[in-house]
């Protein structure tokens, strides 16, 4: 008998997330086509745009002034500061009272694995629907899912249930599902291995999948066994949650310039700015720091990069500051333009920052941080920034156009 | 009106599953029986054109009378159970088999089921 003792795995896209959350904000908004995105003025690009405004040939990434063009009645809307993220963490929160077992992939797309829960919640299929329509009536949010016993053909069908929609694949009828598809419908085949396939005369992944194995070989090498096995809707990667997920040994915060640059106030404050977001996540993961490297890439594509040990592991960006900074003083010796500046930290241990527990300035600071980190995680990351990197985040925002306006 | 299926074609990505190799989508219409397949009026079947059907399928077979097709349940002793309040297949001898059906009867197996929410209001 099938089904009777597999996986349970759901695959959650929240639908037009960044538009329904305006449009709860906002009701007026529902019904119209609507975007996300900052003003064609500011070069804006569309960071969401509705299902109605998706009829008019938008989409993510397109610029705002040709969304404009293609839809005169287009409503644009600014993102909103720290809505999303509240929004992401009421879904969550729901969406954990079926199941401890979330991966979380974006603010608003998830894996649940529900195996084991069919005497809570009965089958995984019957939970996800009550799930959509829980975060429909608490959250006036709409979900798309995809059931299925792995997370491969989930992901597949969540794609087929958008909008609003609950695909599941019955148990077993993996490949039968997969097989009409076009190949470039799995995960993982781009629009390179799409060509070569399409060259091949292999357009569909059921064609895919009864190919001979030793064909698919000489072309693609040890990538032809688990391709041909995905194409048959067969995967076994685990929904890892947080807490199994393989901590990173560093953390760290790199960028390319738009322009190359020789500009020494830039730098310490792009340094500064890194160390803050940087330090940011340390603080999120519950980490704590003993190692600083700071990388250097000049115009001519020489790298450089320093390291430094601290006396004591830590999360203050402060604590790292003049530490970079040195690092930094020392290594941009050459009298070329710099293109790319990074920071990393190492030797990561779990804790929380004690450091002078009986200094009152100490004390302050850390106060400081944690009061800056609350305003961050309900205003935004930019709602308060130090002095030297206010400037850096205007120049910036002028230049590229921020969708948050 | 008792449950029937009817063919549809949905918009968006699902359209990319009907095409050569016989698969097709059928709506559940008229009156559902609620039952332990949860199946619901409005539910969209993806169908494989496969008359080779195994215990556990949920598969679509002709009932014999002029366009009707039924949804059933393959049982691990290869009969078919009704379900969602279509008519059971005729039994004959303690059942009828899967197999002793032959295959001009079975339509295809379901591979999914699609289930829209309504846009809210």
């Amino acid at each position: 008998m099938k089904g009777a003792s597999f996986r349970a795995v759901l695959h959650v896209d929240l639908d037009a997330f960044f538009v329904a959350v305006e449009r709860v904000l906002d009701p007026r908004l529902c019904g119209r086509p609507v975007v996300v995105g900052a003003s064609p003025s500011r070069r804006g690009v569309v960071a969401a745009a509705s299902y109605e405004a998706r009829a008019f040939g938008i989409h993510s990434a397109m610029p705002m002034a040709q969304a404009l063009r293609l839809c005169p009645n287009l409503v644009r809307v600014s993102g909103t500061h720290g809505a999303y993220g509240r929004a992401s963490r009421a879904v969550f929160d729901v969406l954990g009272n079926y199941t401890p077992v979330i991966e979380k992939v974006s603010v608003d797309e998830a894996y649940l694995d529900l195996t084991g829960t069919e005497h809570l919640f009965g089958r995984a299929v019957d939970a996800a629907d009550r799930m959509r329509r829980e975060v429909r009536e608490r959250l006036r949010l709409d979900l798309t899912i995809g059931a299925s016993r792995n997370r491969l053909v989930s992901k597949v069908a969540s794609a087929f249930a958008k909008p609003m929609g609950l695909f599941d694949v019955q148990p077993g009828q993996e490949a039968r599902f997969l097989a009409p598809l076009p190949v470039k419908a799995l995960p993982g085949i781009g629009p390179v291995t799409t060509r070569r396939l399409h060259d091949l005369n292999i357009p569909r992944l059921g064609v895919l999948a009864d190919t001979e194995g030793w064909f698919l070989e000489e072309i693609f090498g040890n990538y032809s066994k688990p391709m041909q096995r995905r194409a048959r809707g067969e995967d076994d990667t685990p929904v890892s949650p947080p807490w199994e997920r393989h901590e990173a040994k560093t953390i760290g915060h790199e960028e390319t310039f738009a322009a190359d640059t020789d500009d020494h106030a830039f730098l310490r404050a792009k340094l500064r700015a890194q160390l803050e977001s940087t330090t940011r996540r340390l603080r999120e993961k519950g980490l704590l720091a003993r190692k600083l490297t700071v990388k250097l890439r000049y115009a001519d594509f020489v790298t450089e990069s320093r390291d430094a040990t601290l006396p004591v592991a830590t999360d203050h960006d402060i604590e790292l500051l003049q530490p970079a900074l040195e690092l930094l003083h020392r290594m941009a010796t050459r009298r070329t333009l710099v293109r790319l500046l990074g920071v990393r930290l190492g030797g990561l241990v779990q804790g929380y920052w004690q450091g002078g527990l009986f200094d009152p300035r100490a004390r302050r600071s850390r106060r400081l941080v944690s009061v800056l980190d609350r305003v961050r995680a309900k205003y935004g990351v930019q709602a308060v920034r130090a002095g030297e990197t206010v400037w850096l985040a205007q120049a910036e925002n002028r230049r590229h156009g921020s969708f948050l306006g | 009106m008792k449950a029937w299926l009817q063919e549809v074609h949905p918009e968006g990505k699902a359209k990319q599953f009907e095409g050569e190799r016989g698969t097709f989508f059928l709506e559940l219409r008229g009156e559902v029986t609620d039952d332990a397949e949860h199946l619901r009026r409005g539910d969209l079947f993806a169908i494989s054109a496969d008359s080779d059907a195994e215990p556990g399928d949920l598969v679509v077979w002709w009932t014999g009378s002029a366009a009707s097709l039924a949804l059933a349940r393959v049982g691990s002793d290869l009969r078919l159970s009704a379900v969602a309040g279509f008519p059971p297949p005729s039994v004959r001898r303690g059942g009828v088999r899967v197999r002793s059906l032959g295959q001009a009867s079975i339509r295809g197996v379901v591979v999914g089921r699609l289930r829209r929410l309504r846009p809210a209001s």
